[in-house]
């Protein structure tokens, strides 16, 4: 394997960061250099990047991130460098209007999955980049619950949309020195059930899934201290409705399909 | 700079593929990164497909072409076309296994976790499979008749195809082509979000991008680009074919 590709296979998300330790500017400058080069639709950019190090920001959207049960994102503000990935297409907007022309992009649903998949894109790429810096990262969806509260906060403007969060620093001493290595990486689905060949093929997944249960039950308990099952932890998730007044704020900021 | 940041600055979208194979070890190397990068929730809200088969491949170039173009041909010339499909189908089985009833697909958010997965797995096989030399294009157009592609590939309730890529070694003589970028006081905004990095940048970019695409043979700016891709409703039947998948907000 290739040193990318080991880094990359080893890859855990690092909820303990050092926030004592700041990033250095051209470190960051890199990162977001790396990124910015990865593809994009139609080199239109979709996307901007918020890089957030202000404490009381910070502060702030760790606890619009407390859940029910109380618990905050701590890591939020313990990095030194939060990112706020936005889809962006007031960028595109003003390009049109400078070619005098009228958009459309903003009344079908094909914004959303340029939008989604410009910053998934980004992001990843930044994760990448940051890594290979020995610095630890961790994505963050759990904001889009208040994504009204971060368009107003950050002053959005139109056609733009927060839809994701990395936070990024150097691992906490307790991090590097972990007890067994191998526990600090999720454990994925073996390759044959995400990845089919020529078609798609409805595997049986009963018997996958009680094995993965048992190795993600292991490692729930050893890295988050978290009992549960996968299968326990993606109902707790997806068998609630989400997010309801999403679309509404969508149409807010222009969108409207 | 380090090798992996230094890879990334110069990456370039490959379009001109050898026909040489991809080993199925390199392969499969490439998507174990690409399955080990972040997940919303370890759900891992997406499925590769894989079309080595060249009607199959075929196909696919047939469901990029909108109005009278040809559709992106290089991707029946490249060895592997990797089809990122949205997945909820496998959450479903997840859910019912637990006696419980999924309830994402009936919110826009469903689309967000999906679309930013298949970003995410976009993003790390892109890097992974440069870093084993090959050359990659991420190929949107596909969407341009996803309700094609759902037949063709047998796509069940809660699936939907957002992105493809094709993969391969670049052609001997080629010489990879990168496209300017938005300089990062456009993009990249500190604490706030600043318009002004844009409004500054966007005349000389808009400039670089001409030049651009002059030494490509094309009479083009980039907010004309735009504006051909932006001004007219662009797959306007998706959200038809995604609500017919079983997604419905």
């Amino acid at each position: 394997m290739n040193p990318t590709i080991t880094q990359m296979t080893n890859r855990s998300t690092v909820r303990k960061l050092d926030p004592s330790r700041e990033i250095p500017k051209d470190i960051l400058e890199n990162i977001l250099r790396a990124t910015q080069q990865s593809p994009t639709y139609t080199s239109g950019q979709q996307y901007s990047i918020i890089v957030i190090d202000d404490k009381v920001k910070k502060e702030k959207i760790a606890d619009q991130t407390i859940s029910s049960a109380g618990v905050r994102m701590e890591f939020i503000h313990e990095a030194p460098i939060f990112l706020l990935f936005i889809m962006d297409f007031n960028k595109i907007d003003q390009a049109l209007a400078y070619e005098n022309t009228d958009p459309e992009i903003f009344n079908t649903i094909e914004n959303i999955l340029i939008g989604t998949v410009d910053v998934g894109i980004a992001a990843e790429a930044a994760t990448v980049a940051a890594e290979s810096y020995g610095l630890g990262t961790v994505m963050v969806g759990a904001l889009r619950k208040n994504t009204e509260m971060l368009i107003k906060d950050f002053n959005l403007p139109k056609y733009c949309i927060p839809l994701l969060g990395l936070a990024i620093g150097y691992p906490s001493k307790e991090m590097v020195q972990y007890p067994d290595p191998s526990y600090k990486v999720t454990p994925r689905f073996p390759l044959e059930y995400l990845v089919h060949y020529n078609n798609y093929e409805k595997k049986d997944l009963k018997k996958h899934f009680e094995d993965y249960n048992i190795i993600m039950k292991e490692h729930f308990l050893r890295k988050r201290g978290l009992d549960s099952t996968w299968t326990a932890y993606m109902t707790r998730y997806y068998s609630k409705p989400f997010n309801k007044e999403l679309l509404t704020i969508y149409q807010k900021q222009g969108f409207n399909f | 700079m380090n090798n992996t940041t230094n890879q990334m600055i110069n990456r370039g979208s490959v379009r001109k593929f050898d026909t040489k194979e991809i080993p199925q070890a390199i392969l499969d190397d490439i998507l174990s990164a690409a399955v080990h990068a972040p997940t919303y929730a370890s759900v891992q809200a997406y499925s590769i497909i894989a079309i080595t088969d060249p009607a199959q491949k075929e196909k696919v170039v047939e469901c990029t072409i909108l109005g009278k173009g040809k559709g992106m041909t290089y991707i029946a010339k490249a060895p592997v076309f990797l089809l990122f499909v949205m997945d909820f189908n496998r959450t479903d089985r997840v859910i019912k296994s637990e006696n419980s009833e999924m309830q994402i697909q009936n919110s826009i958010e469903s689309l967000l976790v999906g679309g930013v997965d298949v970003g995410i797995g976009l993003g790390a096989t892109t890097v992974a499979a440069e870093a084993h030399g090959l050359g990659t294009v991420v190929v949107g157009a596909i969407r341009a008749n996803a309700d094609k592609l759902i037949e063709i590939f047998n796509l069940p309730k809660y699936t939907y195809p957002i992105a493809g890529m094709s993969i391969g070694y670049p052609v001997a003589d080629a010489v990879p082509v990168i496209t300017p970028r938005l300089p990062l006081s456009a993009t990249v905004h500190t604490n706030k979000y600043s318009p002004e990095g844009f409004d500054k940048a966007f005349p000389a970019y808009n400039e670089a991008m001409a030049q651009e695409f002059k030494s490509r043979g094309m009479e083009l700016s980039w907010s004309k680009l735009m504006s051909t891709y932006f001004s007219a409703p662009l797959n306007s039947g998706q959200l038809a074919d995604i609500k017919k998948q079983g997604f419905n907000f």
